[in-house]
């Protein structure tokens, strides 16, 4: 694009051009077209003040057209801003994909909503929804068809943003992206024009831009489709108005008058009203610099009517900021804002820029702000500023709205499920869900309230599937309550779907996403959907879940994953697992994976060293037990008898837990411990070492004790030999140690003990006959002992 | 000052450009600015094609990759707080202060080189002693520091490496920079204070990485807005940078070499990858522990070229920039060695596979690469 035409729209627009855009808008015919931006405050000011004074009698709006029945119901009074209007995509029946039209106070679309209220113009949203889209927004491969997608509605900046011409205006403006071009040309430099001037400006901006597409691109990501609804529906209007306005994005209202009108049936389109928050908003808008900044522009919003409205805003903001980067223990004081203020004026006059933006508050705030590099330091006031121009607010929705969708899911849920549904007490269930389809059914609604944290119902026991704990009992007991809270929480959550299954759904693929590369958390994530009767959901977590065991570095996450899979596979039937295809081969590529990290065991931290000892058994558990699982013998000896080189100098249990691994596996024997055993008591942790030995090979394997033992015999001959003070030192660990053994293995082990020390059962009982004080200064240090341990347990 | 010099300072260097943007500046000046803060920023980043002054004069781009860090460094100093420049070795940092003091002051030399052994009478005032014990405590007998004439004067007093200094002496610039006065209390009431005349203001460079540096008061800190100076990560930027910086030094030493576009862009890719840690493929590499800026690249490139010249065939290759690479990157980290062959081991050799060309002949140099010692 040439330099002229650039410089042409920034400071005067030749003949042509304007001549041309005048003929779109259209201001002197029946048929006005005005150009805006989502969430653009200057373009709602210049509509608004252009609304009032032209007064159509009818506004046609983009937006969802399948909402038009309830349209009346955006412009209530008693909404709160920010809310949004949520249209779901779904493929046979399941939810694929979701858009969000967030309205805040600045939106134009809502500001056209509102004022064509007051002026009591005929309203209508003109665009397709989401939902009734072909192609784009449906999954387009198995990588994309894993979630729920949050995509901003009908986004017009993305051709904006992305054409050739936007790119040429970048370089020639001095500007960083289009955020920061969009921010100068237009809110800024917009704001002080009138709205015939500021119009124009954009309009001829969106001609450029759209020169750059092809039709075929443009039809690829459906523009000319939804352009094809909106010229229909503006041909509809023209019956029966004579004074029309269109509010569009600036891309579709420079092709607008050209678009052949066709129109479309609302086939599926699902569309709601949800509140909605900032930080949402925030997140949605994708600004390149990472803050796009609600709340400063609400600042502006709110002030419009003030001189400098831009300059209030970043005043406010710059101090707030400051204040709470104070708060976090920066050294920050009155001064630092008031230069800060003055840096971000300056700068935007050294820019040339009219008023201050939110590119120059941010950049004051890290140069006046930031002692140090920004990169080391900056985390907290950049943290601090982020949170001052995305603000907190969260909208709310007035009466009109009537009970969001997923209320009335949640409802109709109930009654179809034949639960209660009064206040009251709590009251008792009992699914028999192996038995009943119903009972089943309820399950999983009530699993599916818990995972979104719904107070209604809460297990009392019976079988646990996703643990694997007590799956011998057959009844699931719940207790239920509908408390106000339930619907509180369930508005809460209303934005994320119209169902309770599908809001669980989305929550679902968040944890996953969050979760990547963390096998166990995934794998908990499959089962969790596998409880809540997500089984399509959880089908698609099995190829994550496969990848992420390749990257996964941590042999505990792998095991405990592979434990968690083994135990689906376990319950398989119960929780239609085999509707999954590829459980077993998963369950089995994790204890793999977790085989070959092995060696990587003996350097957890000391804190982890219960989660060894239990993974270490699971996994041995299935070597002996399920072939099918196991990985082969010969990868698991080589890579337990490499990692027990890497634990004997590092970790005393762990070492004993592959002692003990090694041993049930054939390899070794018990003489080998017990020299181990022998060397640690005579080595450098001999208190502590030695019981931390003794309880890692019994965490494997508590035979290694019982009979004749020459572990036991190793054991006793330390106790016999040491000095009393060592003896007592090592006496808690060993205790410890020795708490691994069932009771009727303690007492076959203290009569082998008995028997080996030549004392008999009758002398062992009688030397307990001590005189009671003794008695109860034993007591009274075991309690101390007890508790201690305890508190090192971190269990106070 | 002579300009047969080895390194001529940047108000000499660039005389023309700053006459020719004097000669059109028409906005208004801060006090005692030779030029506008626009124009300042002209002079740093270039006219951008645009032909300056009766000489018809395009001003060049001398610092890359950041232009808003340039506009908020005129900013900050025309205003009442000193500008703190922060990054790696190698950024540029002294670079943009000399140029900023040269367009606002007309001068880059009224700089301080801060050290371990600075003390306060480097940064303040000393004494002539033969005067001051033939005449007593006069001005006459007082030798300025470069900070006590840029107050006198109105004009950008430079501090290089000031947290090289010991915490101590850095905070006798606190009063320095709250006040804008200097006290002299051997001198008599009227000249026992230094008022600094309006323009006066310090920029200060530190290093972000190096060991062994000073912390810097809360109190002084709070005296400057301070800018983080990062590597450039524009790669095209980068290699034209290099090519140019380094063809100049060549033919400086009248050294005639090729230097080939892919192999400066090879040197620079490899010089970004190490620094963020990731290849373009998303491999994940280890950082070695230099900062590996782009001076650094224009160092190794430079090194290629006369390596070349005298040793080889006239025409830089990637062999060149392998011997000299190592140079670079290992500076006194033993783990350092291991980091490069390792990334020669996972980048280099896939690239070369797949794209064969410069990186094929970078691989194959990869012998020439010294052997990491056993430990």
């Amino acid at each position: 694009m040439s330099r002229e035409v650039i410089v042409a729209i920034e400071w005067k627009t030749p003949r042509e051009l304007e001549k041309r855009v005048d003929e779109i808008l259209g201001w002197s015919t029946g048929v006005a077209l005005f150009p805006v931006r989502h969430h653009s405050p200057t373009c709602a000011r210049q509509l608004e003040r252009w609304l009032r004074k032209t007064k159509p009698t009818a506004i046609l709006i983009e937006g969802p057209s399948a909402y038009n029945d309830r349209i009346e119901v955006l412009s209530d009074p008693e909404h709160v801003t920010p809310f949004s209007l949520v249209a779901t995509a779904r493929r046979d029946g399941e939810v694929v994909g979701r858009a969000y039209y967030p309205f805040c106070d600045y939106s134009p679309e809502l500001v056209a909503l509102r004022v064509g209220k007051s002026l009591g113009a005929e309203l209508r949203f003109i665009d397709l929804s989401f939902g009734e889209r072909g192609g784009r927004h449906e999954p387009i491969d198995d990588e994309h068809a894993n979630a729920p997608e949050e995509t901003l509605g009908s986004a017009e900046d993305g051709p904006l943003a992305r054409s050739s011409f936007t790119e040429a205006l970048i370089a020639e403006s001095g500007c960083r992206d289009f955020d920061e071009v969009w921010e100068t040309l237009f809110e800024l430099r917009g704001w002080d024009l009138s709205p015939h001037d500021w119009a124009v400006k954009v309009t001829a901006y969106a001609l450029l831009s759209r020169q750059g597409y092809s039709a075929k691109e443009l039809e690829a990501d459906e523009t000319l489709e939804r352009e094809e609804l909106m010229a229909w529906h503006l041909t509809d209007a023209q019956k029966k108005h004579a004074k029309i306005a269109v509010v569009t994005g600036a891309f579709h209202t420079v092709a607008l008058r050209e678009s052949k009108p066709k129109a479309k049936s609302h086939k599926d389109a699902e569309v709601f009203l949800a509140p909605y928050t900032f930080p949402r908003l925030d997140a949605l808008l994708g600004y390149a610099s990472g803050m796009s900044g609600p709340e400063f522009y609400q600042l502006v919003w709110d002030h419009r009517d003030k001189l400098t409205p831009f300059a209030h805003a970043a005043e406010r903001t710059l101090v707030e900021a400051s204040r709470l980067a104070r708060r976090d223990g920066e050294i920050l004081g009155t001064a630092d804002a008031i230069s800060a203020t003055a840096f971000a004026t300056e700068l935007a006059s050294f820019r040339g820029r009219p008023h201050v933006g939110r590119v120059e508050v941010i950049e004051a705030a890290r140069s006046c702000f930031v002692k140090g590099d920004t990169g080391l330091v900056g985390a907290r006031v950049q943290s601090a500023l982020a949170e001052v121009m995305r603000g907190t607010r969260v909208g709310k929705l007035g009466p009109s709205a009537g009970q969001s969708p997923l209320i009335q899911d949640f409802n109709q849920r109930l009654q179809k499920l034949r639960l209660p549904l009064e206040h009251g007490r709590p009251q008792a269930q009992e699914l028999e869900i192996w038995k009943s389809d119903l009972a089943l059914s309820r399950s999983r609604f009530f699993h599916q309230t818990n995972y979104l944290e719904i107070p209604f119902a809460q297990k009392q026991r019976g079988p646990d599937l996703s643990t694997g704990e007590d799956l011998h009992l057959t009844i699931e007991h719940w207790a239920l309550q509908y408390v106000p809270e339930v619907e509180t929480r369930l508005s809460e959550l209303s934005h994320l779907g119209s169902s309770v299954e599908d809001v669980a759904a989305a929550l679902l693929v968040k944890a996953v996403k969050e979760a990547e590369g963390k096998s166990a958390e995934l794998a908990k994530s499959l089962l969790g959907g596998l409880v809540m009767g997500l089984h399509g959901h959880a089908e698609r977590l099995v190829p994550r879940l496969a990848a992420s065991m390749f990257s996964d570095d941590d042999p505990i996450s792998l095991l405990s994953a592979a434990q968690l899979l083994r135990t689906v596979l376990k319950g398989r039937e119960r929780l239609s697992a085999s509707m999954v295809r590829g459980l077993p081969q998963l369950a089995q590529q994790a204890y793999v994976q977790g085989a070959l990290r092995l060696e990587k065991l003996a350097s957890v931290s000391p804190d982890r060293i219960d989660q060894v000892l239990e993974a270490l058994s699971g996994l041995l558990d299935v070597a002996l037990t399920d072939a099918k699982l196991s990985p082969s013998r010969e990868l698991l000896l080589d890579h337990a008898k490499a990692a027990r080189d890497v634990a004997r100098a590092k970790s005393p249990s762990i070492f004993g837990a592959l002692d003990g691994f090694l041993l049930q596996l054939g390899v070794g024997n018990l003489e080998a411990l017990a020299k181990h055993l022998e060397s640690l008591s005579r080595g450098r942790t001999k208190h502590d070492g030695l019981g931390a030995y003794l309880e890692g090979v019994l965490a494997v394997s508590r035979q290694a004790l019982l009979g004749d033992s020459a572990l036991l015999t190793a054991l006793l001959e330390h106790i016999e030999k040491s000095e009393w003070d060592d003896f007592l030192a090592s006496l808690p660990s060993l205790r410890r140690a020795l708490t691994r053994l069932t009771p009727a293995e303690t007492n076959a082990v203290a009569e082998r003990a008995a028997k080996e020390l030549g004392v008999s059962k009758e002398d062992a009982t009688a030397m307990l006959a001590a005189p009671p004080e003794v008695v109860s200064r034993l007591s009274t240090w075991e309690e101390s002992y007890v508790d201690a341990e305890r508190a090192w347990g971190g269990n106070p | 000052m002579a300009e047969n010099v080895l390194r001529p300072a940047s108000e000499v260097l660039y005389r023309d450009e700053l006459a020719a943007l004097e000669s059109v500046d028409e906005a208004p000046r801060p006090a005692s600015w030779r030029l506008s803060p626009r124009m300042v920023a002209t002079f740093i980043l270039g006219s951008r094609g645009k032909k300056v002054g009766k000489k018809d004069l395009e001003i060049s781009q001398k610092f890359f990759g950041d232009d808003a860090l340039v506009e908020r460094s005129v900013v900050t100093l025309a205003s009442h707080r000193g500008l703190m420049l922060i990054g790696d070795p190698g950024t540029a940092k002294s670079m943009l202060s000399e140029l900023l003091a040269a367009a606002i002051s007309g001068t880059s030399l009224l700089t301080i080189q801060g050290s371990a052994a600075t003390t306060e009478d480097n940064i303040k005032y000393s004494w002539n002693y033969a005067t001051l014990l033939a005449k007593g405590p006069t001005p006459d007998a007082l030798v300025p520091s470069p900070l006590y004439t840029s107050m006198l004067e109105g004009k950008l007093c430079r501090f290089e490496e000031l947290t090289r200094c010991p915490l101590e002496v850095q905070d006798s610039l606190v009063s320095v920079m709250s006040d804008k006065v200097m006290l002299v209390p051997e001198l008599r009431a009227e000249s026992a204070v230094v008022f600094a005349k309006e323009g006066f203001n310090l920029i200060a460079t530190a290093n972000s990485r190096d060991r062994g540096v000073n912390e810097m008061s809360a109190a002084l800190k709070r005296r400057f807005n301070f800018e983080t100076v990062r590597s450039i990560s524009d790669l095209d930027m980068e290699i034209e940078l290099v090519r140019r910086e380094s063809n100049k030094l060549l033919a400086r030493s009248n050294v005639k070499v090729d230097m080939p576009r892919e192999v400066v862009e090879i040197l620079v890719t490899a010089f970004q990858e190490m620094r963020s840690g990731e290849s373009k493929e998303g491999v994940r590499v280890e950082k070695p522990s230099t900062a590996l800026s782009t001076a650094e690249a224009v160092g190794v490139a430079y090194a290629a070229g006369l390596h070349a010249f005298y040793y080889g065939t006239h025409k830089v290759e990637p062999a060149h920039m392998v011997q000299h690479l190592s140079g670079a990157v290992v500076k006194d980290a033993v783990d350092d060695l291991p980091r490069l062959a390792n990334y020669f081991e996972v980048v280099v050799r896939e690239r070369a596979k797949r794209h064969g060309g410069a990186w094929s002949a970078l691989h194959e140099a990869s012998a020439l690469l010294p052997k990491a010692p056993k430990t």
